[in-house]
């Protein structure tokens, strides 16, 4: 068994003047595994991603990853500690001033790599996602399923220990989330973790052998997988 | 059809050196696009803080032209010792002689009472009314021109000790023009300093006040930086090397201002200085003052992203979506 990558260990989380967005939840992700995290809008699928990535520290309980205790790190560390991440969004967040080429390559120029390693390492990721004929192309000008794509492309092209991603498919139509989901599975076959917060419980259910992580008023359950998920209700 | 992902080793991070040099780069290079983007704004903001530096520069130079020409005059203080009426000419002329024998004294010229009233007659314009007079009102007088090194108290000693011989009615040193004109230039320079330390914080307000537009426009970006795993100072830096940029750009844009305005002046200036016997040439800001403009630039602007960046960025905070979700 692949030792655990992503621990929760009966973490607490509340918003200053909220209630428990997460109440005594515990996760555990082993390196290498792909899992999905459902639960209704405000159910705190969100919030768990923060804590992760350390955009948020859990009030009560302890989250590792890689063994670290992501509270314990200090704040010049934590950008250190994101460059391990792959972050990818709901909304996308890409960068509409500059090419995909430029977007794509940002983590790689913040982590002060040489032109051509990142000229490389770019092609390699936009080929991967099946964008390498729109490197120049500005993001304006691309499809959302599209511009999600660039946003999965950046979030592997430094080879991260984990990608975390937030609603992948939220703003995408059912076929083009499908593809997305897809990619996300041919990078786990490569040995990538990821764990993707999605509502989207659909389009879980036509996909087989992953564990599901269902959140519902700050408690953590778990599904063994997304068919069991559709067999189980 | 999209390449198969391929598990990859994680890209190894390069050396510490390197990787600051090339942020350093980067950020030089960013600086520059963003420049080029946005060219008006930029030249309009360096405009700006050009104008308001040139403005103690060119203080400076009219304070450093009048001390350098009240200096010229401060070399030719002389001494006029108007003698008795009863004093004749071989005496006088021997008395003059006397005097320049004096250690502390250049040179003496007589000028006979006769010799004083045809000078009077021939540049005065008061020839016919002369003609009216009985008799020479003038007295005759030594001029004296002490050594040029000499302060004002060894030139006020020099003159009262020869004041007091009896063929002296009485001596006259007319200096005191000249120390009124000194303790105004450096009212002046004082008034200067003081002006352009209000005008140092005005510039770095101006900075720091553009810097942080650009960084509430580019608030997005700076998001995405940050959830990424930019460092504050990956982020921070092209933010300062505009501040640098703007600072030195004003700067070069005063020294260009004050020596064009130099230029303009210099014809008029010569001319002017030409009726007065004078062959003064106006001075513009020199290698120290152009270095000071410069570096006055550079610094300000230096100080006004400082001020600003940090503050600023450290306010713009990364997040997934809304809090709760």
């Amino acid at each position: 068994m692949n030792p655990p990558l992503v621990e929760f260990e009966r973490v607490t989380h509340r918003y200053p003047g909220g209630h428990d967005v997460l109440t005594d939840a515990s996760l555990r992700l082993n390196l290498g595994e792909m899992a999905f995290l459902t639960g209704a809008s405000g159910a705190g699928k969100s919030t768990l991603l923060k804590l992760i990535a350390r955009l948020e520290v859990a009030n009560r309980g302890q989250v590792r990853v890689n063994g670290q205790n992501v509270a314990a790190l200090a704040p010049r560390h934590v950008p250190d500690y994101r460059q391990h991440l792959g972050l990818i969004f709901q909304q996308f967040n890409l960068l509409y001033d500059r090419s995909v080429f430029d977007n794509v390559a940002l983590p790689l120029r913040i982590q002060g790599h040489a032109d051509h390693d990142i000229a490389r390492r770019v092609r390699a990721a936009l080929d991967s996602v099946g964008l390498l004929n729109k490197a120049a192309v500005m993001p304006i000008r691309l499809s959302g399923g599209e511009q999600q794509r660039v946003g999965v492309a950046r979030a592997v092209v430094t080879r991260p220990l984990l990608i975390l991603a937030d609603e992948p498919t939220g703003n995408l139509d059912h076929d083009t989330a499908l593809g997305v989901m897809d990619l996300f599975q041919r990078y786990n076959r490569a040995g990538v973790s990821l764990l993707i917060a999605t509502h989207a419980e659909e389009l879980i259910e036509q996909i087989e052998g992953y564990r599901v992580f269902h959140l519902d008023g700050g408690h953590l359950s778990l599904h063994p997988s997304g068919k069991a998920l559709r067999h189980g209700r | 059809m999209a390449a198969k992902p391929r598990a990859q080793a994680p890209p190894r991070p390069p050396g510490a050196v390197r990787r600051w040099l090339r942020g350093h780069r980067q950020a030089i290079a960013q600086t520059l696009r963003h420049v080029r983007a946005a060219p008006l704004g930029t030249l309009l903001t360096a405009a700006v803080v050009g104008l308001t530096l040139a403005l103690p520069a060119a203080l400076h130079v009219l304070v450093r032209n009048a001390g350098e020409v009240s200096s010229a005059w401060q070399g030719a203080v002389q001494v006029s010792f108007y003698l008795e009426d009863a004093v004749s000419a071989a005496e006088g002329a021997a008395l003059a002689a006397t005097l320049k024998a004096d250690a502390q004294v250049n040179d003496t010229r007589y000028i006979s009472r006769e010799a004083a009233l045809a000078e009077f007659r021939a540049h005065s314009g008061f020839a016919n009314a002369l003609d009216l007079l009985d008799e020479n009102p003038l007295p005759a007088v030594i001029v004296l021109t002490p050594e040029d090194d000499l302060s004002r108290e060894a030139i006020t000693a020099v003159m009262q000790r020869h004041a007091a011989r009896p063929e002296v009615a009485f001596a006259k040193l007319d200096q005191q023009w000249l120390e009124r004109l000194h303790a105004l230039l450096r009212l002046v320079n004082r008034a200067i300093t003081l002006v352009a330390l209000g005008i140092g914080i005005a510039v770095i307000i101006i900075i720091g006040n553009t810097l942080r537009l650009e960084i509430e426009r580019r608030r997005d970006e700076i998001v995405v930086m940050k959830l990424i795993g930019a460092s504050a100072r990956f982020i921070q830096r092209p933010f300062l090397y505009t501040g640098v940029l703007l600072g030195l750009m004003g700067g070069v844009l005063a020294w260009t201002l004050v020596q064009a305005l130099v230029l303009a002046l210099t014809g008029p200036a010569a001319y002017f200085a030409s009726l007065y016997g004078s062959d003064y040439a106006l001075a513009g800001l020199g290698w120290d003052a152009s270095l000071g403009v410069l570096a006055g630039g550079l610094m300000l602007g230096t100080a006004g992203a400082l001020w600003t960046v940090k503050r600023h960025l450290a306010g713009v905070e990364p997040r997934f979506s809304g809090p709760g979700s």
